[in-house]
């Protein structure tokens, strides 16, 4: 009998331990939610005596490709994630020691009310990003990110800190004691309408924000006294009042020697002011900044696309057509101001000029030049190195123009079918400075660009692009057509050719001929490309990479759930 | 409640007291040069279209000015940068067929970029200029197995230098061992192109004076053998050479010879030492 009573005993346990043990794991699986994003790019290469390519510049490696696939799970409070990274080998253009495959980028956090934490690896910015900014730009193949620990901290709504410690990414590289630098970081930011009630509902907006990053790397260098310890310290306000905002940023960094700046020990700063006034159909929009000597990196030797710190927002406008973005501006850590301004106007619809459907117009003025910079002394060389390099006045202009770019886009609907943007563009580009070129002349270049679209149907269109630029410089004159076939929502079909039909040398005066289609169902899109691809660079947000000329098949494939 | 709330605050102020590192001139400090007698053999793979090149020239200047007969340097001028453009400034030719065999031995695909006693990092032997001066501080604390004596003779009569290498062990060594023998030549005055203003004129310097520039290698181009086996302390081993510098634009009042023994094995500089040709 007391064996009966032990089974049944033992029974009811297991069944009702199994229904509570079912029942806990049905809730977590309902309560978890799983995210993420796949990418794959590929490039397969052939010779193209044309462009220079030959069978032993390949080298055997005919194809390149870049993948990543990113993965998040969430459950309630708590969140992890992790990246994987595939390059093998890198297309051409991205960084070789990019070489390689692993998860670069795993992380775990927990998220209260009013607290957090994260450890593993992370992204953050304080303010602008001019004392910290670390993200991660596929097209560039771009990856900063830290490694360590993040913790935020609201004691009461509209006020936030937070708190950064850990060593960056480079590349493949494992941290080692003493190899690279280790980044600490506060940050504390004031939202006054949050903070003050009697300010909840005002009209006038305050956000006030400080940060504080420093950087740690041993100095092993037996020549010059190093700052082991390199700290930077920023202040930002935005005020805005009705349609009116202002925001604007200033940093300073101690003396910092590096190889970018030829090891000097001057301070370094950073400026950066935009304000905005909108209202209907008028958007104007003014920037200044300054940087003086402001590349902040982890690793005070490196010169590679890597280890950055700080992050020097562009007040450039970021063309998107392939003849305006021929020649983009890549920010110079070192010094240059500059300036921005830009009205937004909408011509009224039925009005003289702007027709049935009105009419959208922007005009868009940037000018970024040099600094201006003394000796600090007689016997001192301008930047000489080991001393203090050069004086330099806040708002002087230095005489050579590193950029300057006036642009005007008319917007125009002329019917229910027909549709398009018209850009002209007149651009001066210091080849020598932004590419590293010395000795070329700057680039002053004209640029035309008329972009249609014909509608036949709600789901099928035309659009044809026609671009000119013209220049006595660099490679000469060149023209591009495209045409693209769009069947919405799931394909289209495009041909392209641009032509530098100005080239002094006869020789490569080349055609860029490329023809693609790509395919998108649901979240997943397809894209294969067959053609040339010309020599250039690539800018995103002022960080900049090179692209060799190339040619074969290349092929796209993305999704995310 | 209040204190908890202000804490980050608090831990704001003393972060901000507490990373800071301000230097105040002097910026140099020195090397340490008196103890070890390990010298340093720092090779600057450069060329005279390579417009980084001056800064890298610069750093190897610092590095050998802070301890001047413990660091040798050569100019190795090879690759891109280094081929000559006829009907330029730039058509001067600083190649050497052993500069360009060291080259792609070594891997250097970019200027400037060098070695430091060829000391390897699993098989990687290519130091960026940024680290010479750390490798190099590394090094010269050590104690080298043997010394190297070089006594030059140079006939101006017949234009012709017999030099003499001496190796004078300190310590046993036992191994397979060579001895490289090269000619330098400092103050050639050619073309160079050049991004730092604080160096001379951008983009190019016209008059740019070459310093430790490669000349000819008088040995086989990974040396002669100096012994294979074992080599008791206080023992000494001679080589001799004789160098025409007929048919040559050498200046001999410039020119240096470079002699170090290199470990068979791995290519690693046991030791190095300089002399000029006319005191």
């Amino acid at each position: 009998m007391k064996r009966f009573k032990f089974i049944f005993l033992l029974l009811f346990l297991l069944t009702f331990g199994i229904k509570t043990v079912n029942s806990q794991i049905s809730d977590l699986i309902n309560r978890s939610e799983v995210h993420g994003s796949f990418e794959i790019d590929g490039q397969y290469y052939q010779a193209d005596n044309a462009l220079g390519i030959t069978d032993s510049l390949l080298g055997g490696r005919k194809l390149g490709l870049n993948g990543f696939g990113n993965i998040t799970y969430t459950l309630g409070k708590f969140s992890a994630g992790m990246r994987y990274e595939a390059y093998l080998t890198p297309i051409a253009g991205f960084d070789p020691a990019l070489e390689g495959n692993g998860f670069p980028y795993l992380w775990a956090a927990y998220n209260d009310d009013n607290f957090s934490v994260t450890v593993g690896n992370f992204y953050e910015q304080f303010g602008s990003g001019f004392v910290l900014r670390t993200y991660e730009e596929w097209a560039l193949g771009y990856d900063n990110s830290l490694n360590g620990v993040r913790v935020t901290y609201e004691p009461v709504k509209g006020l936030l800190f937070k708190a950064v410690y850990g060593t960056q990414r480079y590349f493949w590289d494992k941290f080692e004691k003493n190899d690279l630098g280790i980044v600490r970081g506060v940050d504390a930011e004031m939202n006054f309408n949050d903070l003050f009630k009697a300010m909840s509902n005002s009209k006038f907006r305050f956000v006030l924000g400080g940060s504080m990053v420093s950087k740690f790397q041993v100095d092993e260098n037996p020549i010059y006294k190093l700052p082991e310890n390199v700290a930077s310290f920023a202040g930002r306000a935005n005020i805005g009042y009705g349609k009116f905002n202002l925001s604007t940023e200033y940093a300073y960094k101690i003396n910092d020697p590096s190889a970018i700046n030829n090891y000097i020990y001057k301070e370094g700063q950073a400026f950066i002011a935009s304000a905005s006034y909108s209202t209907k159909g008028l958007g104007i929009f003014a920037q200044f900044k300054r940087i003086d000597n402001f590349s902040f990196r982890s690793d005070r030797d490196v010169t590679a696309n890597a280890l950055d710190i700080s992050y020097l927002p562009p007040i450039t406008e970021s063309h998107t057509y392939a003849l305006t973005s021929m020649y983009p501006y890549a920010t110079q850590p070192n010094g240059e101001i500059g300036f921005q301004f830009q009205v937004n106007y909408k011509v009224p619809k039925k009005s003289k000029l702007g027709g049935k459907y009105g009419m959208g117009i922007e005009i868009n003025y940037s000018q970024i030049n040099d600094i201006v910079r003394n000796k600090v002394n007689d016997t001192t060389a301008i930047n000489q190195k080991g001393t203090l390099g050069y004086t330099s006045d806040f708002l002087k202009f230095g005489d050579q123009i590193f950029w300057r770019d006036l642009h005007i886009t008319i917007n125009k609907k002329f019917s229910r079918k027909v549709k398009g943007i018209f850009q002209y563009m007149y651009q001066t580009y210091d080849i020598a400075t932004i590419e590293g070129h010395p000795g070329e002349p700057e680039v002053n270049s004209h640029i035309a660009v008329a972009d249609v679209t014909y509608k036949f149907t709600s789901t099928k269109s035309l659009r044809m692009e026609v671009q000119g630029l013209w220049t006595k410089e660099d490679m000469g004159d060149w023209a591009a057509v495209l045409l693209e076939y769009t069947i919405s929502p799931h394909w289209f079909f495009s041909i392209t050719d641009q032509y530098n039909y100005g080239n002094s040398v006869v020789a490569d005066q080349t055609h860029y001929f490329s023809a693609a289609f790509g395919y998108t169902y649901k979240t997943t899109r397809f894209q294969f490309t067959y053609g040339r691809q010309r020599e250039g660079i690539v800018c995103v947000g002022g960080v900049c990479r090179q692209v060799p000329a190339a040619s074969g098949l290349s092929f796209a494939i993305s999704t995310n759930f | 409640m209040k204190i908890f709330k202000i804490f980050p605050l608090l831990l704001f102020v003393a972060f901000a007291f507490s990373t800071c590192d301000k230097v105040e001139a002097p910026y140099q400090t020195g090397f340490d040069c008196e103890s070890g007698n390990q010298n340093v053999l720092i090779e600057d793979y450069t060329g005279h279209t390579c417009v980084n090149c001056p800064s890298a020239a610069v750093t190897a200047h610092d590095i050998k000015s802070n301890c001047e007969e413990r660091v040798i340097v050569i100019a190795v001028h090879a690759g891109y940068f280094a081929e000559p453009l006829e009907g330029t400034d730039f058509d001067y030719d600083f190649r050497t067929p052993t500069g360009n065999i060291w080259n792609d031995y070594f891997g250097i695909v970019s200027n400037p970029n060098g070695l430091v006693n060829r000391m390897n990092n699993d098989g990687n032997y290519i130091i960026p200029p940024g680290q010479w001066a750390a490798e190099a501080t590394k090094l010269l604390s050590q104690n080298a197995p043997v010394d190297i004596e070089i006594n030059n003779e140079f006939n101006a009569t017949d234009n012709k230098l017999k030099t003499t290498i001496n190796a004078n062990f300190i310590d046993a060594l036992s191994g397979n061992y060579n001895l490289v023998v090269c000619i330098t030549e400092d103050n050639i005055v050619k073309a160079q192109k050049n991004n730092n203003s604080s160096i001379g004129d951008v983009p190019e310097i016209l008059d740019y004076e070459h310093m430790h520039v490669l000349r000819k290698v008088v040995s086989q181009q990974w040396g002669d053998q100096l012994f294979d086996g074992y080599v008791d302390a206080f023992e000494s081993l001679s080589k001799s050479y004789e160098i025409s510098f007929d048919g040559t634009d050498w200046n001999p009042e410039n020119c240096n010879v470079v002699a170090f023994i290199t470990n068979v094995s791995d290519k690693s500089v046991v030791q190095v030492n300089e002399s000029a040709i006319v005191e």
